[in-house]
């Protein structure tokens, strides 16, 4: 595809999201707020926003031109059926994908890629995605709200002051979320003249 | 009758006469202490570098974070708990042959603890804040930490010994009896008191629930039997060692008593041992793993493997050994029984007691332990140093006990030099008895004695009749007395059959106790007399 | 005569020899620099110590650091907060073994960087087993590896503390908010205190410990992670520089799992005290009677 085609489907695209935006507002958006009683101080989301697209283009300033997930799954059918990057025949080929039975538009919104949406399709921003894992992941969901899932750091003592809070795709890449192996830090060593790893004996 | 008291020695001149004696001695004497004095400044060496260094020059580390220091200060509890076991028949049944030898187990205490408080400080990370455990100007965590019990009790207990010694040897060298008040209360608190140290050491780690090793009932029981183990056994070998080197005429009894004592806490001491085994090992809990890890080894780690098989071999060849009667006729054997038992409760109270503590860790990790050439220097030095002070204090005491001494003058020079001369020929008796000479040197000896105790009783008598001395009379009756309780003896050690090393021992004990308080009471009196007519 | 003067000469001889080899054994203490003021050494015990003889303290070792490394350092000597009660539950569900706790416990607390001290100890046990006998600290594959899972252990800050019974000069105890502190400038160095601890929690200064200036942390607390002295016992205060004013200790903040949870034991509001009411706690060696205030948990 030449860039010129490309830019044309850009312009096209966003033609189309503005005609879907009607739509988008009239339908209900699941917000967080936090319940946390006593508190004086705001425990902040880390607040991922919906993803853009890297074009390969820059614009008069040098800075890389970016579109919205909708600009191209607008003009594109929705495929139920899909569940990995295998399935698909142009974009997202390399796409790991290893998250129970779930299919792409479990979480994805047809009517609008922009946006998440849950089991009951009512639509969440991806900013509360949280909403959406907490469906199945119930479990962690309390956990999390009861600060005993999910890294924080800040103040324990909210009257002094407040926390921030990682939110769920923080470490769990929501398409393989199974948190991933990586190497450790270092461990203390025994001896301090022996180095590390050494039994002293 | 006016009598005068005659002078008694002064302080001064018995710290004089005591910086003599410890101070003057043969060649063996001066190479032993240059030996001991060279090994102690090693250690002295090692510490400071270890004071400024820290304490990462030692093979300890945050698994295994007490070793050889605190191994040698258990240890030595016990060695000095064990005086006891000379204080007891002495004080407590009154029984005079032991008399001389328990000195030297008393002084063995005093020894012993000044070893267990080096050992200690040496320990310690900050030995400048020493002064934080002490009472008032630190913070004496007492009643709650057993370490401070321990304090108090290490502490006390080397007063106890020190109050006792000095205060019968001061008596003595003043000629005076010691009286009963000033020391028997003390003599019987200190029996009681032993049995405390070594109990509070092992509430030290008994009292640990987080190291199942020595979270046992069984560990002060254990520590007192093993204690009743090496204690005496070294006292035997001092004995042993001073009646053939020095001359100091002990006798046997103390010896044997000793043995008879080792007989039992040697069998006591591997019994519990074993029970300890069973008990862990039989169940397979895995509170059994520093058990395991010292007898076989653990995951390819067996540091403590040989040292303590050797303990167990050593106890029990050595405790088999005690029980063979003819040991006690073996002196060899019987020193080299006693250095064995010594050197292995050594191992199984300190390297495999404390170490095995420690590994694997509470979180059972396995992180061996062996101690570094500071440590041995260290350890070494300390323990230099104790054999350095209980030699002074022997060399001190014992001529105090065993010879005249100036408290026992009755003011008159001639009479003097012949008391002294009297306590010199009984002191080359049992020497001679002791190393075995014929039968023919023994009776020249007796003879000798015999004719210089006649001799002396005659001088004596004549002095007191020339003076006018009114209980003459009496005086001279006595010595008829001991003439004949003499006269019996020498016919029994002729009398075929007769265990002539036991009566010639005998005679001399009561001889010389007899002299001792004839000299001290009906000789002074003369004295008295005389100095009042001057 | 002559055999007594010769004797008296050579004890004169002897005993100068043996006093010049004493003070040539004991001349490695000339080198010894305590890294502290006579004020120092003859301070009171923590506890004796007036509100405005702590600060002028803390001033002194802000000095001290100034003169000897030539760096700032603030230290401060927090004071318990009223009606707070420290505790912490971590989940073993989710922990991953990564060790980041520890690191940043290594970096906040200015451990010795030679050692890699850190007052939290890693164990890697195998799934199906609380058996401590098949953990291992000293891991360096990748994690969290299949079949298994970890434990990190560290000060568990027990009401019925066995440390602080033993010390003997009470230079380790139970602060009002239960944190259990050391003082560094009055532990002795016996170590009994670590032979107490069924949890290996404590740590010793077996030399003096070395990190390099520009990795020393500036904000400081006199019981807690202010550099330490030789010789002296140390060991997690729950970062209580941090925590009494009301901040999360370095190393939850450093988990990246969430699977640390701290908070006041005595709110019941408290997302502790939630842990403790609805999951599955259980506390280490339990039968020891230590009373932690550190609790583990499961999700599952």
């Amino acid at each position: 595809m030449s860039p010129r085609l490309s830019a044309l489907g850009v312009v096209l695209a966003v033609l189309v999201a503005a005609a879907f935006a009607a739509e988008i507002a009239d339908r209900p958006v699941v917000t967080t707020t936090d319940t946390t009683p006593k508190a004086q101080h705001p425990v902040v989301r880390n607040s991922h926003p919906a993803p853009r697209v890297q074009t390969g283009i820059t614009d008069h300033a040098g800075r890389p031109a970016t579109i919205a997930c909708s600009t191209c799954h607008a003009i594109r059918t929705p495929n139920p059926a899909n569940h990995a990057g295998t399935d698909l025949d142009q974009f997202h080929q390399g796409l790991q994908f290893q998250h129970g039975g779930s299919t792409c538009l479990s979480c994805h919104d047809p009517g609008n890629y922009d946006n998440l949406r849950l089991a009951d399709g009512r639509k969440v921003a991806f900013e509360n995605s949280i909403e959406l894992c907490s469906q199945c992941h119930g479990p962690q969901r309390r956990d999390y709200d009861h600060g005993a899932h999910g890294g924080m750091n800040g103040y324990w003592d909210l009257t002094r002051g407040g926390r921030y809070r990682n939110t769920c795709i923080d470490c769990h890449d929501p398409h393989v979320p199974k948190y991933q192996a990586a190497i450790p830090m270092p461990h203390p060593r025994d001896r301090f003249q022996l180095p590390t790893g050494a039994i002293h004996e | 009758m006016t009598t005068t008291t005659l002078p008694r020695p002064s302080l001064f001149a018995f710290l004089r006469q005591a910086y003599s004696h410890a101070t003057n001695g043969g060649p063996l004497f001066y190479a032993w202490m240059t030996l001991l004095t060279c090994v102690a400044l090693v250690g002295v060496n090692a510490w400071a570098n270890q004071v400024v260094g820290g304490m990462q020059v030692t093979g300890m580390g945050d698994h295994v974070s007490w070793g050889l220091y605190i191994s040698n200060f258990t240890f030595f509890v016990g060695v000095a708990a064990a005086a006891v076991m000379m204080v007891i028949p002495a004080y407590l049944y009154h029984d005079h042959e032991m008399h001389d030898a328990v000195i030297v187990g008393e002084l063995l205490a005093i020894a012993a603890i000044v070893i267990c408080l080096l050992s200690v400080t040496v320990d310690l990370g900050r030995p400048d804040r020493f002064w934080h455990l002490m009472p008032v100007i630190g913070r004496f965590n007492w009643p709650i930490s057993l370490l401070t019990w321990d304090v108090i009790v290490l502490n006390g207990y080397l007063g106890l010994n020190a109050w006792i010694c000095g205060y019968l040897l001061w008596s003595r060298w003043r000629g005076v009896a010691p009286s009963p008040r000033l020391y028997l209360p003390f003599v019987f608190l200190s029996i009681l008191w032993a049995v405390s140290i070594h109990t509070v050491t092992a509430f030290l780690y008994c009292g640990l629930g987080g190291r199942p090793f020595w979270n046992t009932a069984l560990l002060a029981p254990r520590f007192l039997a093993s204690a009743f183990v090496a204690g005496p056994a070294l006292i035997i070998v001092v004995l042993l060692t001073l009646q053939r080197l020095g001359g100091y005429p002990f006798g046997d009894k103390p010896v044997h008593m000793l043995v008879r004592v080792v007989r039992i806490t040697a069998l006591i001491n591997l019994f519990m041992l074993a029970v300890e085994c069973f008990t862990a090992l039989y169940t397979g809990s895995t509170h059994a793993a520093s058990l395991r890890y010292l007898l076989f080894g653990m995951h390819g780690h067996h540091a403590l493997v040989p040292w303590m098989w050797s303990a167990i071999t050593l106890n029990v060849v050595a405790a088999a050994a005690f029980q063979w009667p003819g040991l006690l006729k073996r002196p060899r054997l019987l020193i080299t029984a006693c250095l064995m038992t010594f050197v292995g409760i050594w191992i199984e109270k300190g390297m495999g007691l404390v170490v095995p503590g420690f590994i694997p860790s509470t979180m059972h990790e396995i992180v061996e332990y062996v101690p570094s050439l500071t440590e041995w220097k260290v350890t070494l030095g300390i323990i230099a140093g104790g054999a350095l002070i209980y030699t002074l204090l022997l060399k001190v005491a014992l001529p105090l006990i065993a010879g005249w001494t100036p408290g026992l003058s009755v003011g008159v020079e001639a009479m003097d030099a012949q008391h002294r001369r009297l306590f010199e020929q009984l002191n080359v008796l049992v020497a001679a008895v002791r190393s075995g000479r014929g039968a023919e040197e023994l009776g020249r000896t007796l003879d000798f004695l015999d004719g210089y105790v006649r001799e002396h009783f005659t001088d004596e008598e004549k002095l007191m009749s020339d003076a006018g001395y009114p209980a003459v009379e009496g005086h001279r009756r006595l010595h008829a007395s001991f003439i004949a309780e003499l006269e019996a003896v020498r016919a029994g050690l002729a009398t075929a059959g007769t265990d002539r090393q036991v009566l010639a021992e005998r005679l001399h004990l009561s001889l010389r106790d007899w002299l001792l308080r004839h000299i001290q009471v009906e000789d002074r009196a003369y004295g008295e007399f005389l100095a009042a007519r001057s | 005569m002559s055999d007594l003067t010769r004797r008296t000469v050579l004890k004169a001889a002897g005993a100068t020899l043996g006093a010049t080899a004493f003070a040539a054994a004991i001349a490695p203490l000339t080198q010894w620099k305590p890294a502290e003021s006579v004020d120092e050494f003859l301070r009171k015990h923590y506890k004796e110590l007036a509100p405005d003889e702590l600060d002028a303290i803390c001033r002194r070792v802000e000095a001290e650091a100034k003169t000897s490394r030539g760096i700032d350092v603030h230290v401060a000597a927090p004071q318990p907060i009223p009606g707070v009660q420290y505790g912490y539950a971590l989940n073993l569900s989710i922990c991953v073994g990564c060790r980041r706790c520890a690191e940043a416990c290594h970096t906040e607390n200015n451990h010795d960087r030679p050692s890699h001290n850190s007052y939290i100890r890693v164990f890697e046990l195998d799934n199906g087993s609380i058996d401590l006998a098949t953990g291992d600290a000293t891991y360096e594959h990748p994690v969290p590896a299949k079949g298994k899972y970890y434990m990190p252990v560290q000060c568990h800050h027990c009401a019925n503390a066995p440390c602080t019974k033993v010390c003997p000069v009470e230079a380790t105890w139970k602060e009002q908010d239960g944190i259990v502190v050391v003082d560094y400038n009055w532990c002795i160095g016996c170590r009994y205190c670590e032979a107490a601890c069924p949890y290996h929690a404590r740590r010793f200064n077996w030399k003096k410990p070395e990190i390099p200036n520009d990795e020393i942390n500036p904000d400081q607390g006199y019981l807690s992670n202010r550099v330490r002295p030789q010789g002296v016992m140390e060991k997690c205060t729950f970062c209580l520089h941090r925590t009494r004013e009301g901040r999360l200790p370095a190393c939850l903040e450093a988990c990246p799992t969430g699977a640390r949870v701290f908070g006041n034991l005595a709110d019941p509001d408290s997302e502790l005290r939630w842990v403790l009411a609805n999951k599955r706690v259980f506390i280490l060696k339990e039968d020891l009677g230590t009373k932690p205030t550190f609790f583990y948990f499961f999700d599952k």
